[in-house]
């Protein structure tokens, strides 16, 4: 893994300037934007496909039977199909668009344990977002299932795959799990994971929020049952994500939500479902969402989605083996080791006598968002001993200067903190 | 020294963060409280060492792990809480508590003032969210005087905002 050089697959630095946001100056210094796993910036044309729909196309969708709301139900439902596309579904049916993952994950947790008795079991990991947990924890409490973790091996930063074995023997029903880990930058091996469990009968829901946008994907590959992402981690506006099920899983499924748009035929005293996806898309959707959400998708097809995973995954590595070097510096996660298992653009790390609350806020003297803290992930951390520590996560627009300038305040901080 | 001129990381305020005062689990003390903030993972339990009568904090005292900020807000807090009563207490605390709670371009505190060297802290009203790292020690000593005009022992607290 190590050994390939991916430098030679860095997207070049004038990617920045279709990043209006980035051309400022914080606090007195160019903005080096390192908190990508949180959110990420908004290219021009994803700006511009959202003011262009409310200036030329706005209208409520599937109801009107005039020039506008066409458009804009022909907008929409394109922008399913450009997702579609990008997921490789064999339905453009099978795409839902909701507010975020963690709404989605929400309609699974609700959905998929209807039918569920006591003492079901459902399968998570150490290592998942409080999004892709919370929701399974109130199921459980609800449906009185139990919760069981694939625990994660604190050197690797990976999950214990000999332990993964031994629970599914447990016979979970649900199996979901993160493709990479916002906390720690691993990448599962997430077609072993589905296809083991799925050989098994077990539901398999995959969470893609870091992996969307940062690398091709196809669920006809992974082979999941379900798979979740938002959209602003992906050069996409807030408040749109994605569902996609497998057609008949979903044509099975009950509804989540009731209101507008989901219905065929209602009486006051009951209502036929509409076919899917609409059967999940209750009310009025978020139309413009999901334009941005299309338009960021096309922005980073056109990059190349490959070149976009080389390009985080590079300098993450550069930044890990300048950090390694630190004596004050501890790494988490696979990039800890000099020759990691597969990682993603997100390095997380502490400094030896500093809380990370210091650290990230000395950063920001110098223009540099890191994140600080648990990132939505307490009892991994917790683990790991690092109740909390600072992240820089990379994506398409960040340069190896950066790199260098991250580097360079790490050092200024542990001097002038430290010393 | 981070910067002459640092609105947060303040050279005495680092002092203390380094080099926190009345640090450690003192025996035989009449209250303890556990502050804690999830969301960020400060931790900071307080000690108080109350006269016979508990009309008085003999001594101030702390442990835990925070931030630069918490830290040296709870070491300052055990050099001010020594030898007062609890009514006085009570009052710097909220002094304190309204002064870092101030909007951010209000004028800087007085180093001169009654809370003395504390004023030091005030500069994290520029930083909204760090104001509650600097009030969480303080928010620990308001449940430990409670405890204390009821009799002492131990309770926990968690704070997620200010
Ligand atoms: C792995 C993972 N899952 C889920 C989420 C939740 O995303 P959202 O808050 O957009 O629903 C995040 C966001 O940090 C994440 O990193």
């Amino acid at each position: 893994m190590s050994s390939i050089d991916f430098s030679q697959f860095l997207l070049p630095d004038k990617l920045r300037d279709e990043f209006p946001i980035l051309s400022q100056l914080v606090r007195g210094q160019p903005l080096v934007y390192l908190d990508n796993a949180a959110t990420t910036q908004k290219p021009q044309v994803v700006i511009d496909a959202i003011t262009s729909h409310y200036r030329e196309a706005n209208a409520n969708v599937h109801r009107g039977l005039y020039y506008l709301s066409e458009r804009a139900t022909s907008a929409y439902e394109e922008a399913r199909q450009v997702i579609a596309n990008y997921l490789n579904c064999s339905s453009n049916k099978e795409i839902i668009f909701t507010r975020s993952a963690t709404e989605g994950i929400n309609l699974l947790a609700n959905c998929l344990t209807q039918k569920l008795s006591k003492g079901d079991r459902i399968l998570l990991t150490e290592m998942e977002h409080h999004s892709n947990l919370v929701p399974w924890q109130l199921a459980a409490q609800q449906k009185q299932l139990i919760l069981d973790f694939v625990p994660v091996l604190p050197e690797q930063g990976t999950l214990d795959l000999d332990a993964f074995e031994k629970l599914l023997s447990r016979e979970p029903k649900i199996f979901s799990v993160t493709h990479i880990s916002n906390g720690l930058g691993t990448v599962n091996p997430i077609e072993k994971l589905v296809s083991r469990a799925r050989s098994l009968g077990i539901t398999t829901i995959v969470d893609a929020s870091q992996s969307a946008g940062h690398k091709p994907i196809n669920v006809q590959q992974i082979a999941c049952d379900f798979l979740v992402f938002s959209g602003h981690k992906m050069c996409g506006p807030s408040g749109i994500g994605i569902l996609y099920g497998r057609q008949n899983l979903l044509e099975q499924m009950d509804p989540w939500q009731g209101g507008g748009e989901m219905i065929s035929k209602v009486t006051l005293e009951t209502s036929t479902w509409a076919e899917i996806p609409h059967k999940f898309e209750a009310g009025t959707p978020n139309i413009e969402g999901a334009i941005g959400l299309a338009a960021a998708v096309k922005f980073l097809k056109k990059i190349d989605l490959q070149r976009i995973s080389y390009h985080d995954q590079t300098l993450a590595k550069l930044a890990a083996q300048e950090l390694r070097e630190i004596p004050q510096v501890k790494i988490f996660g696979p990039l800890h080791q000099q020759h990691p298992p597969e990682y993603a653009g997100i390095l997380s790390f502490s400094i030896k006598g500093m809380h990370a609350h210091d650290v990230v806020a000395l950063a920001d003297r110098k223009g540099i968002a890191l994140r600080a803290g648990h990132h939505c992930n307490q009892p991994l951390m917790r683990r790991l001993g690092a109740a909390s520590t600072a992240r820089a996560s990379f994506y398409l627009y960040n340069t190896p200067n950066e790199v260098n300038k991250l580097v360079q305040t790490i050092h200024w901080i542990i001097k002038n903190y430290l010393e | 020294m981070i910067s002459q001129d640092d609105e947060l990381y303040k050279e005495v305020l680092l002092d203390h963060a380094r080099h926190p005062r009345n640090y450690g689990v003192p025996s035989h003390p009449n209250v303890i409280v556990e502050s804690e903030n999830p969301q960020c993972g400060d931790e900071i339990t307080l000690y108080l060492i109350l006269s016979e009568d508990h009309s008085t904090i003999s001594s101030s005292h702390f442990t835990g792990q925070a931030c630069a900020i918490c830290t040296a807000s709870a070491s300052m807090l055990t050099t001010k809480i020594r030898n007062i009563t609890l009514q006085a207490a009570e009052l710097t605390a909220k002094q304190f508590l309204s002064m870092i709670k101030r909007p951010p371009d209000a004028p800087s505190a007085d180093l001169s003032g009654p809370l003395g060297s504390l004023a030091a802290l005030d500069g994290v009203r520029k930083f909204p969210a760090r104001v509650k790292c600097a009030a969480l020690p303080w928010r620990a000593l308001q449940q430990a005087l409670q405890q204390a005009s009821t009799g002492g022992g131990t309770s926990s607290l968690e704070i997620r905002d200010e």
